[in-house]
């Protein structure tokens, strides 16, 4: 009791260090108040009334720095989930436009149209060359049956696309196929 | 310095962060922002401040981070004032818990009525855990002074618990 009335004069006439002000705050938190004279008991409560808001002030500081830093943690999880997301996520698109492009029968067919487009200028070739003739000439049965082939492969792949086109292959697509039967009779 | 280690580094330094934010800044708010920022900049630089790091003494840094924000919040020509922390929260109360919570309240209410300077000699010591002549190099005011601006400040403390 004594102890903690010497601390308490000595912490209102603004005396007291750090170490005493610790050592006021343990003996008050076990004394028994009611014991205390009454000018001391309110002496006490306000010392610990002040104590208590200290404590709650630097609490809510430590607090919100805390939620401060769990925000950004936060954050840049967050943001790296997504940098890798939209890295997966360009990668899936590049696979899927690759095998759109790559397996594209329209793009096949434009690749057959190209051999189609030089089997066309081949027959038109042929009919400068003789006008009134309908068929192309070819050296040998082997080759005849390959442009046939070739021919039929287009006339299937073109009757997918346009009936234009398709129209055009057949009438390519018969007169090399009749010359093939001519030209295997021989 | 991972995110544990750094909480773990500036557990024990908000009292005295936050006291020299309160030097510089001469209210709980201020301070207590600028404290914020200065917690989230050290954050960005973690990695630096762990052993092995480029700064030598981390200790000395936060202070020194902390300073620097303060006086640039000073500087800012109009300043946004927050939700303050003093009504950031209830505090959780059950029956035989009343007293402390008026007797809060009457401690809240009673730095309101603190001249500036009271005010900051009494934060920066029950707050900031300083002692009278650290608070007078950093308010640049003598040794007596402080210990008359403390006593003046708890005696118009405890005459609110004499009235009550």
């Amino acid at each position: 009791m004594d102890e903690i009335k010497f601390l308490l004069e000595k912490y209102y006439r603004g005396e007291t260090t750090v170490a005493e002000e610790k050592r006021l705050a343990d003996l008050l938190a076990v004394a028994d108040m009611a014991a205390l004279e009454p000018e001391l008991q309110a002496d006490a409560r306000a010392f610990l009334a002040l104590d208590a808001y200290a404590g709650a002030e630097i609490a809510a500081v430590a607090m919100r720095a805390e939620c401060g830093i769990d925000a950004r943690v936060a954050h840049d999880k967050r943001r790296r989930r997504f940098r890798m997301m939209a890295a997966a996520a360009s990668v899936a698109v590049f696979i899927v436009a690759g095998a759109v492009l790559f397996f594209n029968p329209e793009e096949q067919g434009r690749a057959n149209a190209y051999d189609f487009a030089a089997l066309k200028a081949q027959l038109d070739a042929a009919r400068e060359r003789c006008p009134e003739c309908t068929y192309i000439e070819v050296e040998d049965s082997t080759s005849a049956a390959a442009i046939s082939g070739r021919v039929l492969g287009l006339l299937a792949n073109k009757l997918e696309h346009s009936a234009g086109v398709v129209a055009y292959s057949e009438q390519v697509g018969k007169q090399t196929i009749y010359k093939t039967l001519n030209t295997l009779k021989r | 310095m991972d995110t544990e280690e750094f909480k773990t580094f500036l557990a024990p330094l908000y009292s005295r962060m936050y006291a020299v934010a309160l030097a510089v800044l001469g209210n709980h708010d201020d301070a207590a922002d600028a404290v914020q920022d200065a917690v989230m900049r050290l954050f960005e630089m973690r990695r630096r401040l762990g052993e092995g790091g480029q700064v030598a003494h981390p200790e000395s840094f936060a202070i020194f981070v902390v300073r620097n924000y303060a006086i640039d919040r000073l500087r800012e020509l109009s300043r946004h004032r927050m939700r303050s922390l003093d009504d950031s929260g209830e505090i959780a109360v059950d029956g035989d818990n009343s007293d402390a919570v008026d007797d809060f309240e009457l401690v809240r209410t009673m730095m309101d009525s603190l001249t500036v300077n009271q005010r900051k000699v009494l934060e920066m010591t029950a707050i900031g855990g300083m002692d009278a002549r650290e608070v007078a190099g950093e308010l640049n005011l003598t040794e007596n002074n402080v210990r008359q601006l403390l006593s003046r400040a708890r005696k118009q403390l405890r005459r609110l618990f004499y009235k009550d």
